[in-house]
């Protein structure tokens, strides 16, 4: 079996049957982005809010979408993985379970949403339908990949594992799972022993501190927007002296007792001579709830070689 | 022989779609499929140029995609993607990023198994939605690339092909959805429709045009249905003595700058069909603007050489073309109805019905020529199915209608040859499917395009908005008095009118405007366009409303309308009898937008949650309201762009069309003037000053219009115009209009000279 289209679908609880509200996944996702938070390769977040029984809000990514799904009347955590690669249905499984705890465990700690799911409940999708047709052999190849990998995942729990959908040849190959009360434990414990762990803002690798670089000629380009922002620079008062983009000078050595005189609300743009500085500024600032601060990426360096050639180096 | 095959399939293990439905597909077809996956190979490889690449692409309906709203990524600066050079969101997402595949359906005809193949390919590659267009076709989202062969043999295997779905190329054909049921057409054209299609898919002729050539078919002159007056080439069935035919119509088209078609010939019989539009391929191949996108559609043209000319050049063309059999050939085994009825004919009989049921009736179901028989709407939101429910449907059109099911201009899906006495049944299916919604082709049913969701020229939230006008609309529809209601909404992201705002009563396109010193999301207000007569008349701009004020104007003007109306006055009617002065003073409430300090909403678009600047923010976070000198220049073009458009109603072309030039001078004045406020008002002096300063320098440009704006003015003060009818006053309004949009573009690019501190001061001493 090499189905590698995979979804899994975690039921809400208690009562999928009850629709959430969905407006507020809009932000969550967004946030999801920018902080890296589940993951995969994050661009978008598609809202289809006005479809009844839809996909509701998804957070789409390059190789894994997230939805907040209510297909069938049922609301849940929809995760798909979308890319192939050649590997095994049993390892495409346990990837597709990890990176849905994963997800799980995010929205709950955000709480935002009031979203839970069970972790005692879900379906894994095969959609594939040439390689995993909605047929009793396919149904059973599938199985024998996937159940080992359940047993790994659930531990002791007994499991009951059932096919849907048989009776509608056009609807892709499914296998629901419940598992027993005894023995089961939260989405966080299942995420751990997947080898997975919650991601904390703003750690995520795939946007790792060079995401926060704002380009000189972005910069350019706020500032002939007029747009509203602080520029800070994180140099020393010589090297300010030298030369400077008229920001507003806090030496990094100083900035941890200055942040105070900083707005978290603010939009910061932080530059250095040539970008380390800036970075580990950034970082600071970000940590200590600074939620918006950039990093000019290459310092003032880069914005005389690509901006403002008649600015002096030093 | 399978020199590509895609990455899926190279294990060897994997069986392929290429494979399995290699005797399935139509040899040519698959010939083509196979060649544009080789060439996904190649630009996998960097051996095919970019620009190269993205022409096949295009023409086979495969389109980039923005991403996440792209500027507001996070509000404020742009995020970079993880991909290898690192991109960033927005308009310059990368060819092998998710994108969207557009499927061509000619006329809007699907059958069932159709239906379910659309079904599979939305789960399987996208996000198990499919999106009905204002043109009859089917978009599927956030696709892979190395997925569209697959995508494309599965479709190939039904029957449904994606060429030429974008590109400079044929676009779909469309006609009405009530073609062969509908009591005032003159005969079915969807054969016609089908064979149209069919001769010009891929035909030489076709191959070399300079922009996207969109025709349609209507079946008679009055309704709505074809649109053919704003289409590049339209048809309208007629008879002459027992002979059929068709008024023929070229040179109209939306887009940035609208026209109204032109007839090119009042009777063509059905055999000079497709030689004719043979002949007037060539004509516009040989012809029209290649350079120019801006100028390239055949309406342009048409408006060059003018009508009696374009059609000389046609009628030789067609003198000159060898023979082909195609011309004639569909006529042999010609259909007389508009498919064939699953069940017997029978009334609908008095009795109990389903709660909800006569709601439905009211407005979902049309009572078809053919006694006995209906056809009912789908009222989709936003032109959206999901997988799931497109299965459903197909059990419901394989138990009901059979093959009969059309997608339509408005977003919708019909099911036709409905046994009247099955409708209470049917509507308990759709509900049980979610598809029973009431109110198809009301105020509630809002056309919207796909605006900054997906698309790269998206300006403002259009889904967004016509999300939230028709939740609020649907909650009061059964207030609602018949006048509102049967009122038409449509939205476009931009000036470029994909969502046919022109043609509504009440349109939005979507622009932006500087307030406060952040961008906030507006839409122009375009009232009293005509959907009736094949969309014979286009509405006018009144003014930019905030997107957050959008519900509350369209209230305000439903209002006014139903309290003062004449009885049976149309919206169109009210809105010349009171005049645009009047209407645009019940807007003008509605157009200024609080400080960002007392309402941050306005500062966030529909469907959004986020903020142009995120948090709270503190003293010192702006440096008090300056209003800039453009701000206060540009009201002068504003006002004189709404004098010619009175003028240009009231029938002074001549009036109209200086007040529009004048317009722009003002406009290009307010921009001149932030950097030389001595110039004159000579509009000589200012065109010059404008060109030196902005124009030549390319400052004005923008991204993808390039010079298109700026060449307005320049065009118009090098070459008054030597005739002044309505349609080139018109155009110069539109021009004006379009011109002034562009001066705050350009002004919040370059203007407002950012302060040495890039932003706002702190409350901290900044060192000297
Ligand atoms: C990537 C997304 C898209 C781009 C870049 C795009 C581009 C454009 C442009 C530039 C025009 C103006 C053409 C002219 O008349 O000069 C236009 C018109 C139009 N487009 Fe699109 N479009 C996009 C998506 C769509 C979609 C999704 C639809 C259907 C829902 C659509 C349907 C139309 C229609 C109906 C018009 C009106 C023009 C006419 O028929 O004359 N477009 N588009
Ligand atoms: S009107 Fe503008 S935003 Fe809407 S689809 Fe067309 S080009 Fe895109």
């Amino acid at each position: 079996m090499t189905a590698q289209r995979v979804a899994v679908k975690l039921f809400a609880d208690p009562d999928p049957a009850v629709p959430v509200e969905l407006s507020p996944f809009i932000a969550l996702f967004h946030r999801f982005i920018q902080e890296g938070s589940v993951e995969g390769l994050l661009i978008d977040v598609a809202d289809y809010a006005h479809v009844p029984n839809g996909p509701g809000i998804v957070l789409i990514g390059h190789d894994v979408d997230y939805a907040v799904d209510s297909t069938g009347g049922r609301t849940g955590l929809l995760v798909t993985r979308k890319r192939y690669a050649n590997l095994s249905l049993a390892d495409v499984v346990r990837d597709t379970l990890r990176k849905a705890f994963g997800a799980a465990v995010a929205i709950e700690a955000d709480g935002s949403t009031g979203l839970r799911v069970s972790t005692r409940s879900l379906v894994i999708q095969l959609l594939d339908r040439l390689a995993a047709p909605n047929t009793d052999e396919a149904y059973e190849a599938a199985v024998k990949e996937v159940e080992p990998v359940l047993r790994e995942v659930f531990g002791d729990a007994d499991l009951e594992i059932a096919r849907t959908d048989a009776g509608d040849p056009r609807k892709g190959l499914a296998v629901a799972v419940t598992v027993s009360a005894a023995g089961a434990v939260d989405a966080v414990a299942l995420l751990a022993r997947m080898g997975g762990a919650q991601r904390t803002a703003p750690v995520a690798a795939s946007s790792g501190p060079e995401s926060w670089e704002i380009s000189a000629e972005d910069l350019k380009k706020l500032r002939d927007e007029a747009a509203d922002f602080v520029l800070i620079d994180v140099r020393e008062q010589e090297e300010y002296d030298a030369v400077n983009l008229g920001g507003t000078l806090i030496p990094l050595g100083s900035l941890g007792e200055r942040m105070g005189e900083l707005d978290k609300g603010a939009h910061l743009i932080v530059h250095c001579k040539v970008g380390p500085r800036g970075a580990q500024a950034v970082a600071a600032l970000r940590g200590a709830g600074f939620g918006n601060a950039w990093n000019l990426e290459g310092g003032i360096f880069a914005w005389i070689d690509r901006i403002d050639p008649t600015l002096p180096k030093y | 022989m399978a020199p590509t095959s895609p990455p899926s399939a190279s294990s060897g293990a994997r069986p392929s779609w290429k494979g399995v439905l290699a005797g399935a597909m139509d040899p040519g077809w698959a010939d083509e499929i196979d060649l544009f996956e080789g060439q996904i190979e190649l630009r996998k490889q960097a051996r095919i140029e970019e620009k190269v690449f993205a022409e096949t692409r295009l023409r086979r309906g495969v389109y980039g995609q923005r991403y996440d709203n792209g500027q507001r990524a996070d509000g404020f600066a742009v995020q970079r993607l993880g991909y290898a050079d690192r991109p960033t969101k927005g308009p310059d997402t990368v060819w092998d990023a998710p994108g969207m595949q557009r499927i061509k359906i000619p006329y809007g005809g699907v059958s069932p198994e159709q239906l379910e193949v659309l079904a599979d390919l939305a789960e399987e590659y996208s996000d198990s939605i499919l999106h009905i267009t204002t043109r009859q076709d089917v978009q599927l989202h956030y696709i892979h690339i190395e997925d569209t062969p697959d995508l494309m043999r599965r479709l190939a295997a039904v029957g449904i092909t994606t060429r030429e779905a974008c590109g400079n190329s044929v676009r779909n054909v469309t006609a009405c959805p009530l073609a062969g049921v509908c009591h005032t057409e003159a005969f079915d054209i969807s054969p016609y429709a089908s064979a149209l299609m069919s001769f010009l898919l891929g035909h030489p002729d076709v191959q070399d045009f300079g922009r996207k050539f969109k025709p349609a078919f209507s079946g008679c002159e009055h309704e709505a249905c074809g649109l053919v007056q704003m289409h590049d080439a339209g048809y309208v069935a007629r008879e002459r003595d027992g002979v059929r035919g068709f008024k023929v119509v070229v040179g109209g088209g939306l887009g940035a700058v609208p026209h109204q078609a032109k007839v090119l010939s009042e009777f063509t019989p059905e055999e000079e069909i497709l030689p004719q539009i043979q002949a007037v391929a060539r004509v516009y191949a040989r012809l029209g603007e290649k350079k120019n996108r801006g100028r390239a559609r055949i309406k342009f043209l048409v408006a060059k050489i003018g009508i009696d000319e374009f059609r000389k050049l046609v009628e030789e063309e067609r003198k000159t073309l060898p023979h082909d059999d195609r011309w004639t050939a569909f006529l042999k085994d010609m259909p007389h109805t508009g498919g064939r009825p699953l069940r017997d004919a029978a009334a609908l009989p008095p009795g109990e019905r389903p709660e909800g049921f006569d709601a439905w009736y009211a407005t979902n179901v049309y009572r078809q020529r053919q006694e006995g028989y209906a056809l009912v709407t789908l009222n989709l939101p936003l032109g959206d199915i999901t997988s799931e429910q497109t299965r459903a449907l197909a059990d419901i059109a394989r138990q009901y209608a059979g093959d009969n099911l059309r997608t339509t201009v408005e977003q919708n899906i019909v099911l036709r040859f409905v046994t009247e006495s099955d409708l209470p049944s049917l509507y308990r299916d759709l509900l049980a499917a979610g598809l029973g919604a009431p109110d198809a082709g009301t105020i509630v049913d809002v056309t919207a395009c796909p605006g900054t969701d997906t698309c790269k020229l998206g300006i403002a939230a259009s889904r967004g908005l016509a999300g939230e006008l028709r939740t609020q609309l649907a909650v009061k529809s059964a207030a609602l008095p018949e006048a509102i209601k049967g009122l038409k909404i449509k939205i476009s992201g931009c000036f470029n009118s994909c969502g046919q705002h022109h043609v509504a009563d009440i349109g939005f396109y979507g622009n932006s405007r500087k307030v406060d010193k952040r961008t906030v999301p507006h839409f122009q207000v375009i009232l009293g366009g005509q959907w009736t007569e094949n969309a014979a008349s286009y509405g006018l701009a009144m003014g930019s409303v905030p997107s957050k004020a959008v519900p509350q104007t369209v209230d305000a003007l439903t209002d006014a309308y139903a309290s003062g109306r004449e009885a049976g006055e149309s919206f169109q009617g009210w809105t010349k009898r009171v005049g645009k002065r009047s209407v645009r003073e019940i807007i003008k409430p509605f157009m200024t937008v609080p400080a960002h300090a007392e309402d941050r909403s306005y500062y966030v678009d529909w469907g959004d949650a986020r903020e142009f600047t995120i948090g709270d923010l503190g003293v010192g976070e702006c440096a008090g309201e300056v209003v800039s000198l453009f701000g206060i220049e540009v009201v002068k073009a504003e006002s004189q762009a709404f004098d010619a458009q009175v003028a240009l109603d009231e029938g002074d072309y001549e009036l109209a069309e200086e007040l529009a030039y004048k317009a722009m001078c003002s406009a290009a004045r307010a921009l001149v003037r932030g950097e030389y406020i001595d110039v004159t008002e000579d509009p000589d002096e200012i065109v010059r000053e404008f060109k030196a300063r902005f124009f030549d320098t390319e400052r004005f440009f923008d991204k993808y219009a390039r010079g298109k704006f700026g060449m307005y003015l320049l065009r118009r003060s090098e070459s008054p115009p030597e005739r002044l009818d309505r349609d080139v006053a018109a155009e110069r309004v539109e021009e004006s209009l379009l011109f002034i949009e562009a001066a705050h573009s350009c002004e919040a690019r370059i203007a407002a000279a950012a302060p040495a501190g890039g932003g706002v001061p702190l409350d901290i001493p900044a060192p000297a």
